[in-house]
């Protein structure tokens, strides 16, 4: 505190000193008078005339109008009578009350917005501590610090709910939603800290909403309806039970709270579309993929060649379920299996719980199977499953 | 203790922009030497203790100091430390600390550097660029202080947005700024002039390398953003008319007609006011794209409400500034704007069309930007302006204006013959038609702005070829071959940045009418084909970032015999659990190539997007030649101290001074 006071104290009386020195001195400001700098300018565009006219770039006569109007502009800009300033007859006490004005200004608004409280604050930066081990240390000393300033003090609301933010980042989330839980005690309706309460909780429970989550976030949601992070956590919970239409009211609601520019609004945006998309496809029974044959690598296939990925019913029996038709330029390729290549509209791939997959190379792109044809061995998948690996075989192999 | 000094650093720095805008101001009125001498000390102190602030500032991100609430909420311990530095500019405090930063830099400039402007129009300019510094010291002080504490402190910071942390991060923000906060400068030259009540020749003279320099900054720093922006998957492209990128373009538009109204009103003295509403409106506009930044990239993930009254101070400062401005501009209206005569087809003429131009294409920005904000502020719903709205009247305005670049720097100041005028045009028009022909007809994709693109570029470098070949065969004629000098630097600028316009323009139509991009699935040791380009992945690797865990995959890019290898990533950032995609880009002038994992596709393969964009170095390389034309122009012989015509010349001038009636 006291060294603060003093180098703070010392920087106000050099800087009021150094502003206020030339007016205690009566110094002047030398400078450029108007007429000699004018005068230079005009003394450059001569020069550059007379040099144009030697080069031949123009004519004698526009250089004499140039010379007349360059005449008439040295007239009105150079011929004004302006008396230099002076400095004798300043008015000397100007000079102490800026001297003394600079340091007094600063010093009252340092009273009304600074935080000298904050220098007793003990946060030494521990710098020569790896950062991890700083982080880890430091953490738990200022929990430790915070938890037991808020045992003699538990009325402190805020202070229980940075203490909860605070294990939350350190990943201690049971502990964490404790002291949230305490601070939600303190602070009824506090659609935030419920939220965050509400998070925390599900991290402890491995990202599960159901249960006490849920209730918090509908609580914090009936307290404020606008809430950023119960809006947000609203949705992933629904998103998570597969409630995909509410999951798209909640982000939409959100959307709207956030600013248009916000890299935020671009990823609730992202999020509330997909999960519009889902909601419309009912579940998503995307199957994706890909078709690899690994006995030649990356064959490079002629402009027809096809190659059919096809879901048949679980039996094996019937018709197919779904067929995509790729026309891929080299294997291995992607391939995206979905609703909308069911073949009968009303038993859609979605319809089923399983379906058998299969792929197979049409080397000429008929769609009649030949005996030659590489093909994968048929593989049980369930709709909606990811990153099928389909390996095609030649037969025989 | 650092943050508390920098907090009564900054407050300290508040009173002495306000003795030197004081000072200055009454000091020229009342013709006080001392007091313009306090002043101009004031101008050296202000700075210093802003500078101290700044410096606090980053200690405090460095030193990870969490009782500073702005350090809190963008910085983290396993931040590396040059982010840690950066973040200090991620948050809206920041970012105000840092325009003050800039415009005390400039102040510290202006002040030592303006000793061959008329002492009354030095010191006027400095106590306004005071007075401008002293509202963005209210502003961070009172609303958004950057040593705002947060007590009882947490543990650990909320982190940097991992969008931000980006080596672009350290240099985009501080050169747009320092741009913004160098127009500043113009400003308030033209508002010292506006208060002498004179605009005199030193004045248009004096201004012009202070422009410059600002719209160099600005023009690097745009560069830069795109730069950063072509690099990030989420964002679309390296200019996708978004609100921010808008509210940089803006000024710069203005700056760019400031530039050249100015060297009409330096040269012949004419379009002074019109150059004065020029420098007002570039000012106004930095400030306006201040305002835009508040809710946009500058703040973090994090930061979900924006406080409200940040937004309204800055808006009052932009009234206040832009308010003040333009009642003493329009109380100056006895002010002489010259009286030169120039005919339709001359130099000033055509100077005189950009700059409408320019401001013409300004104004359709900046309607595309502003009218989403007014409509959803005013209740009238969501609407998107996007690219189609840019392409149909952006373009279209600003054809003209590239055009116009050509044969412009060729006509005579004055008047120009109208037949010497088109001859000198007829091959440039050749070449034009030759480029735009082989984009409209020869080329795979033919698209009609590719042609025009290439129509205008081909147009502009010839006329340039033709203009410095012309001016060679006359100095060598003048002085004799061996002998024949240099042109003065200023002749090379304007062909320079011109040039670099050609070659900006060509870099957009062709990368953007070319494109060719493809996603397929790369296995490990599997080749891949788009083109002529042969990829080939060398498999995956989990990597350990200092903040971050990444997979990264080895790609050998082959093209003919020449190979190169790069590294896309796709990072998980530890503390806000969002996959990053890291996108590798090998540059070069002939064409930019990015590579970048889409999702895993099973057994170390993974689905890779690869893109080509040819000719993208030419954007790079246009922009670089447009900084290196503005940074000649400042070199310019003319600019320097201490290199003034002396002598025969010397006596004439002062013989026309003498003869000059009375």
């Amino acid at each position: 505190m006291t060294a603060f006071v003093l180098l703070a104290g010392l920087l106000a009386l050099v800087a009021g000193f150094a502003i206020a020195w030339p007016i205690l001195r009566a110094r002047s400001a030398r400078g450029t008078g108007a007429r000699e700098a004018n005068l230079a300018v005009f003394r450059d565009q001569l020069r550059d005339l007379d040099g144009a006219q030697e080069r031949g770039e123009i004519s004698a006569e526009s250089h004499a109008r140039a010379m007349e109007e360059l005449r008439q502009r040295v007239a009105e800009d150079v011929d004004r009578a302006t008396a230099a300033p002076r400095a004798a007859e300043t008015w000397r006490w100007a000079g102490w009350i800026a001297a003394a004005c600079v340091p007094a200004l600063a010093a009252l608004i340092y009273v009304m917005t600074g935080h000298p409280a904050a220098l007793d604050e003990a946060n030494p930066p521990a710098r020569r501590e790896a950062p991890h081990a700083l982080a880890g240390a430091r953490m738990a000393g200022m929990a430790e610090r915070l938890a037991s300033r808020l045992r003699s003090k538990p009325e402190d609301a805020e202070g229980w709910a940075t203490l909860g933010r605070s294990l939350a980042a350190a990943g201690r989330f049971g502990e964490a939603a404790e002291a949230l839980a305490e601070a939600a005690r303190r602070m009824p309706g506090n659609a935030t800290i419920l939220a965050e309460q509400a998070d925390v909780l599900a991290m402890s429970q491995g990202r599960r909403f159901d249960g006490e989550p849920d209730r918090l976030v509908a609580a914090a949601l009936a307290a404020d309806p606008r809430n950023v992070k119960a809006l947000a956590l609203a949705g992933t919970s629904a998103y998570a039970r597969g409630d995909f239409a509410v999951a798209a009211v909640h982000w939409r609601r959100l959307l709207a709270l956030v600013p248009v520019q916000a890299e935020m609004a671009r990823q609730v945006e992202a999020s509330a579309r997909e999960a519009e998309r889902r909601a419309a496809a009912g579940s998503d029974a995307t199957i994706t993929g890909t078709v690899v044959f690994p006995s030649s690598r990356s064959e490079a296939l002629k402009p027809d060649a096809v190659v059919f990925v096809i879901a048949r019913p679980r039996d094996g029996r019937g018709r197919p379920v779904a067929v995509a038709r790729l026309k891929p330029s080299s294997l291995p390729a992607p391939f995206r299996l979905g609703d909308g290549d069911s073949l009968l509209p009303a038993l859609p791939l979605s319809g089923h719980s399983e379906v058998l997959l299969e792929a197979r190379l049409a080397r000429d792109g008929s769609a009649e199977p030949r005996a030659g044809d590489p093909r994968s061995a048929p593989r049980a998948v369930r709709p909606g499953e990811r990153s099928i690996a389909l390996e095609l075989r030649a037969p025989g192999t | 203790m650092i943050a508390e000094l920098g907090h009564f650093a900054l407050i300290l720095a508040l009173a002495a922009s306000l003795a030197q805008g004081l000072l200055l101001i009454a000091g020229v009125r009342r013709g006080d030497a001392a007091w313009m001498a306090a002043g101009r000390h004031a101008a050296v102190v202000h700075p210093l203790l802003v500078a101290v602030a700044f410096a606090a500032l980053v200690a405090c991100f460095v030193g990870n100091d969490f009782t500073v609430k702005a350090v809190a909420s963008h910085s983290h311990t396993a931040l590396p430390a040059a982010y840690r530095a950066a973040a200090a500019w991620a948050g809206h405090e920041g970012a105000m600390l840092l325009w003050a930063t800039m415009l005390a830099m400039w102040t510290l400039a202006v002040r030592f550097a303006t000793h061959r402007l008329p002492l009354d129009l030095a010191c006027r300019a400095l106590g306004v660029l005071g007075l401008v510094s002293s509202g963005f010291l209210v502003v961070a002080i009172a609303v958004s202080s950057p040593f705002a504490r947060l007590i009882p402190s947490p543990a650990q910071g909320r982190d940097l947005d991992p969008l931000l942390q980006d080596p672009a991060m350290l240099l985009h923000p501080p050169l747009v700024i320092a741009g913004y906060a160098g127009l500043a400068v113009a400003f308030a030259l033209a508002l010292a002039a506006l208060l002498d009540g004179r605009l005199e020749a030193a004045w248009a003279r004096w201004s012009r390398p202070w422009v410059l320099a600002a719209w160099c900054f600005l023009t690097a720093g745009i560069a830069a953003g795109a730069l950063w922006a072509s690099r990030e998957p989420g964002w679309t492209g390296w200019w996708s008319w978004d609100p921010l990128q808008n509210a940089s373009l803006m000024p710069w538009l203005a700056a760019t007609a400031l530039l050249h109204s100015l060297a009409v009103a330096e040269k012949r003295g004419l379009f002074r006011r019109w150059t004065v509403l020029l420098a007002i409106l570039a000012f106004s506009l930095c400030l306006l794209g201040a305002y835009l930044a508040r809710a946009g990239a500058l703040s973090s993930l994090h930061a979900f409400a924006p406080d409200p009254r940040r937004g309204l101070a800055i808006l009052a400062l932009l009234a206040s500034v832009a308010g003040a401005a333009l009642v003493l501009f329009a109380r100056s209206a006895a002010a002489p704007d010259g009286h030169g005569a120039f005919e339709m087809i001359s130099r000033e003429a055509g100077l005189a069309a950009a700059t409408a131009v320019l401001v013409a294409a300004l104004g359709a920005v900046m309607l595309g930007t502003l009218l989403p904000l007014v409509s959803e502020a005013a209740g009238l719903g969501r609407i998107t302006v996007g690219t189609p709205y840019f392409t149909a009247v952006f373009l279209p305005l600003m054809l003209p204006g590239l055009l116009l670049a050509g044969p412009g720097p060729r006509l005579r100041w004055g008047s120009e013959s109208p037949a010497e005028a088109l001859r000198d045009s007829v091959r440039p028009a050749a070449a034009a038609a030759a480029a735009g022909a082989y984009a409209a007809f020869a080329a795979e994709r033919p698209g009609a702005w590719t042609a025009i693109g290439l129509f205008v570029s081909a147009w502009i470098a010839w006329h340039v070829f033709e203009a410095v070949a012309f001016r060679w065969r006359l100095e060598s004629r003048w002085s004799g071959v061996r002998t024949a000098r240099w042109p003065e630097a200023s002749f090379f600028a304007m062909h320079v940045a011109h040039f670099g316009v050609a070659v900006l323009v060509a870099g957009i139509s062709v990368s953007n009418g070319f494109e060719q991009s493809s996603e397929f699935v790369l296995a490990p040791g599997a080749t891949q084909a788009l083109g002529s380009i042969h990829v080939r992945s060398d498999g995956p690797r989990e990597v350990e970032g200092p903040n971050y865990r990444a997979v990264r995959v080895r790609i050998v890019v082959r093209e003919g015999a020449r190979e190169t290898v790069v590294e896309p990533e796709k990072r998980l950032y530890r503390t806000s659990a969002l996959p990053v995609t890291e996108v590798a880009v090998d540059a070069g002038l002939a064409r930019d190539l990015h590579v970048s994992l889409v999702e895993p596709a099973g057994a170390g393969a993974w689905i890779v997007r690869v893109r080509v964009k040819p000719l993208m170095g030419f954007v790079w390389a246009g922009a670089l030649l447009m900084i290196l034309g503005g940074l000649l122009a400042v070199a310019d012989r003319r600019y320097r101290a201490g290199v003034a015509a002396r002598g025969g010349l010397a006596d004439a001038a002062l013989a026309l001074a003498g003869s000059s009636p009375r």
